[in-house]
């Protein structure tokens, strides 16, 4: 609408008023420092790459967590060097909020795959399965996202179960083998998706590398940058259900 | 036999038996030769005549008003022990109020808060949050009466008057002197001082002051370390100053500032924790000119300007990531005039002109929201007949509205008041209503962080539109007994409901399913039923008013019943007094039965729940010594009642002095 004389009236009536209502700027309680991902239990030296902080468990394994809360940007991991990086032939994991990108097939060109474990118990495991792994597959029209699905996001078959009452995500007790872009094996379980402030996209994890398939068994890493697209993720969905 | 049918006939033996009985015990007490409030004679004393505003927009007779005009007075006010607008109305007849962290909301006849106007003085009152009025910001220090018109009243009013219309009118003193004071202090942190003077330091000019203080705990249901209600405090001050010109014109300039915080923390998604302040500041002034010429002619101007700013600051304890602070500023700018002319003695014409102005500042819109609006609106009232007691009157009227911003509404309505005798009263009406979207909806862009959903406005939204009828009588068989009955229907469409937005979705942000939203114009829903009410008096020793209200209400959209609406509704307010010992009690309570709610399971299934019963009760013992000093004590919601949902403050006990002049 154009500006009229009387418009102009009100607007610069307004201005003038805005001033009648002056009560001060709320303040802010005083924060404690920030320990978003710090886990009470937890000793040792933290190490930090990028948002990934990283501290060694008693047995072995890495609890890492992850600020991936950030929606338009993507946080990536290389599992075989634990550093936050990006580079398209070495990341092997990547995390916005509650989605985890696969380098592998439609995923990118590192080759990584992963198989769900839903019944392993994850001290237990220590050596990849022979089968099941499956990089990322070309999005599917049963999700609305626009991203390739992976095992751990594929629409139905979430690495979350979403509670519609809390709107609250809770991790399924599920343990994914991943073959990384080295062709290096790990364990890996998602522990948490929110910090201890209750802010979400602070994904917590324990894992470990473990032993490589029995030698001749596997067929992890034959499959080139596009190995997924046809039939590749068969075993991982199957997995998941 | 249905629920509502026997209630109804419970409440008319009641109401005949009562009757007869009080009806006798007048006459035995007057005495033949007794005449009735509405014919007042040199025996008796003369029934002051209650002026009501609200049914044509310039002061009238109750009972020659088009429409029903509920009245809630000062004393009754002062009585009833209540703090703010909220608890007044809470266990009034026919009225629901919701509470949440916002505040307390009023539902008119089954519908939400938005279809309901509320006025200051007969002015549009701002700060709508999430489309309510929190009434509890309305101390009672400085409210004079309440007038609730039930029912369509967009052909006077305009915007949002489908449910009904509340008018707030403000204290007025018209004494020489007078000065007023109350303190008192309550379990749970509640306490409260207020006060007004007024005088007359010349014989054309009256001066007036209000302030107070109100001050009440947070509390907590249900365990856990979130706030069911929020910790209150606020505070008042407000001036009005009356100047008769000559002996047809007044001029009257008032102005009011309230400032009230809200404090209470909240439970977020993931366990996070948020200490909450809302900081609410509403600075209300307005001029009026009133004329009334010997001819019968009135004509009231009126400039006004109001503001309302809300603070919200939602502080997420150790971590800063899900803070949200937002800065809300709201103004109304109201011009217009009213013009009674009694065209002949049985037709009295009244037109009116307003025009509007609104605009919006908050960061949660995509820009700024500005509004200005003309409106034109005439009512004409008819009498067909007047003879002896008997009286049939038609009034039909209409009011248009040019806006800036949804073009054009037309609202028409047609009235009847029928009156048999001077016991009984028939009325009855049909009108059109309109809710203009409000500047959230059409401009809304708003991310919650915490729950990773998306709302963006709607900027081709247009007006919900209603149609409602309402039949109703009041009967007044003598000064100790009178009833009201009403039924009532409203028809709503193209009603503005949230929808999940596949068009708007961005392929780039990779949204879940479902998580961005927007406004459409494409619900529909209807409310109808039944109101009814039955006052006892006698004398000065006991009054009573019992009601009972049934509400049907249906969601056309999801085919169910609308959420929280109590079917049943039972209300009392009674005062039993002893005048030899100036000692009174005061009792109020309410209960309301099946209220529906739907619950949704882990899978999203949702199931539909009916809420246990609510009883509410209220308690007053009040002491008067001379006229000038009142000692009193009270406890609100003896019972108990709410859990951590309804926002009910447990028991309240609390005990406080008034003083007079």
């Amino acid at each position: 609408m154009n500006m009229t004389p009387t418009s102009m009236l009100y607007t610069s009536a307004v201005l003038v008023a805005s001033a009648a209502a002056c009560a001060p700027e709320l303040e802010r309680g005083e924060e404690r420092p920030r320990d978003a991902g710090r886990d009470p239990g937890d000793a040792g030296q933290a190490e930090v790459s990028g948002k990934f902080t990283h501290r060694a468990q008693a047995d072995g394994s890495l609890r890492t967590t992850v600020d991936a809360t950030l929606d338009s940007e993507w946080q990536y991991l290389d599992l075989d060097t634990r550093e936050a990086d990006a580079d398209e032939t070495r990341w092997d994991l990547g995390f916005s909020r509650f989605r985890i990108r696969v380098n592998g097939g439609a995923g990118g060109p590192g080759g990584v795959e992963v198989a769900a474990l839903p019944d392993e118990d994850f001290a237990a495991l220590e050596r990849a399965p022979d089968a099941g792994f499956a990089p990322a597959r070309p999005d599917s029209e049963e999700d609305e996202d626009s991203e390739p699905d992976t095992v751990f996001n594929s629409g139905p078959e979430d690495w979350y179960a979403y509670n519609v009452m809390k709107h609250t995500l809770a991790p399924l007790p599920i343990v994914y083998a991943i073959a990384s872009s080295e062709h290096r094996f790990y364990k890996l379980r998602i522990d948490a998706y929110y910090d201890r402030a209750g802010t979400p996209g602070f994904l917590r994890l324990s894992w470990a590398e473990i032993a490589a398939p029995r030698a001749g068994s596997s067929d992890v890493g034959d499959r080139g940058p596009d190995g997924g697209q046809d039939g590749g993720g068969d075993g991982g969905e199957d997995e998941t259900d | 036999m249905n629920a509502p049918c026997a209630s109804l006939i419970l409440l008319l033996a009641l109401g005949f038996v009562l009757g007869w009985r009080v009806t006798r015990a007048s006459a035995q007490q007057a005495g033949p030769g007794q005449a009735s409030a509405q014919q007042p004679s040199a025996q008796a004393p003369v029934a002051p005549i209650e002026i009501v505003v609200t049914g044509s927009r310039l002061p009238q007779a109750s009972a020659r008003s088009p429409v029903a005009v509920e009245v809630i007075r000062r004393t009754e006010i002062e009585r009833s022990g209540a703090r703010d607008a909220a608890e007044l109305l809470e266990e009034r007849a026919g009225l629901q109020l919701s509470r949440s962290f916002r505040g307390s909301e009023l539902w008119l006849r089954g519908l939400d808060p938005e279809y309901s106007l509320i006025l200051l003085d007969g002015e549009r009152v701002p700060g709508r949050v999430d489309g309510a009025i929190d009434l509890g910001r309305f101390g009672v220090e400085g409210i004079e009466r309440i007038e609730i018109v039930r029912g369509p009243s967009s052909a006077l009013y305009g915007s949002d008057a489908i449910g009904g219309v509340v008018n707030i009118i403000p204290r007025e003193s018209t004494r020489e002197l007078e000065a007023d004071a109350m303190a008192s202090a309550g379990t749970r942190g509640v306490y409260d001082v207020t006060g007004l003077i007024a005088g007359r330091p010349l014989p054309s000019l009256q001066l007036q002051a209000t302030g107070g203080l109100h001050q009440a705990d947070a509390f907590a249901r249900g365990g856990g370390p979130a706030t069911a209600g929020s910790a209150r405090s606020q505070w008042s001050g407000g001036g009005r100053a009356s100047l008769w010109l000559d002996s047809e014109q007044r001029l009257t300039l008032r102005g009011e500032y309230r400032r009230g915080t809200l404090e209470g923390i909240d439970e977020g998604a993931g366990s996070a924790l948020f200490d909450r302040t809302q900081q609410q500041e509403q600075l209300e002034t307005g001029l009026r000119h009133d004329l009334e010429t010997g001819a019968g002619v009135e004509l009231s101007s009126r400039l006004a300007y109001s503001q309302f700013r809300e603070q919200y600051l939602s502080d997420q304890r150790d971590s800063d990531q899900l803070d949200r602070y937002e800065d809300n500023r709201e103004h109304s700018g109201q011009v217009g005039s009213v013009l009674r002319v009694p065209v002949a003695p049985e037709h009295i014409t009244t037109v009116g002109v307003e025009q509007l102005f609104q605009r919006l500042d908050s960061e949660r819109l995509s820009r700024h929201g500005q509004r200005y609006g003309l409106a034109l609106f005439a009512q004409h009232q008819w009498t067909l007949f007047e003879h002896d007691q008997q009286a049939l009157e038609l009034v039909p009227g209409v009011r248009g509205d040019l806006d800036s911003q949804f073009g054009n509404a037309l609202s028409p309505k047609l009235a009847l008041r029928w009156q048999l005798g001077d016991e009984l009263v028939v009325r009855a009406s049909y009108g059109r209503g309109f809710r203009a979207p409000s500047f959230q909806e059409l401009l809304l862009r708003f991310e919650n962080p915490s729950v990773g959903y998306l709302v963006a406005g709607n900027p081709e939204l247009g007006v919900e539109t209603s149609h409602g009828a309402d039949v109703g009588a009041q009967w007044q068989p003598s000064e100790q007994l009178g009833g009201a009955l009403a039924f009532f229907r409203n028809d709503l469409s193209y009603m503005i409901a949230i929808v999940s937005s596949e068009s708007e979705q961005d392929a780039t942000r990779a949204e879940p399913p479902g998580t961005l939203f927007t406004y459409d114009n494409l619900e529909r829903a209807w409310t109808m039923g039944m109101e009814s009410s039955l006052q006892v008096r006698f004398d000065d020793a006991f009054s009573s008013t019992l009601g009972y209200t049934f509400t049907e209400t249906w969601d056309g959209e999801n085919e169910r019943r609308l959420e929280g609406r109590a079917r049943h509704r039972w209300t009392t307010a009674t005062r039993i007094a002893h005048p030899a010992w100036e000692l009174e009690l005061g009792v109020r309570a309410a209960l309301l039965l099946g209220r529906t709610f739907y619950v949704a399971d882990e899978s999203g299934d949702e199931e539909e729940v009916v809420a246990p019963a609510q009883a509410q009760l209220d308690l007053r013992v009040a002491k008067h010594f001379t006229r000038h000093l009142e000692l009193f004590a009270g406890v609100d919601n003896l019972l108990d009642a709410g859990d951590r949902y309804s926002g009910m403050r447990p028991a309240t006990f609390y005990g406080g002095l008034r003083g007079r002049y």
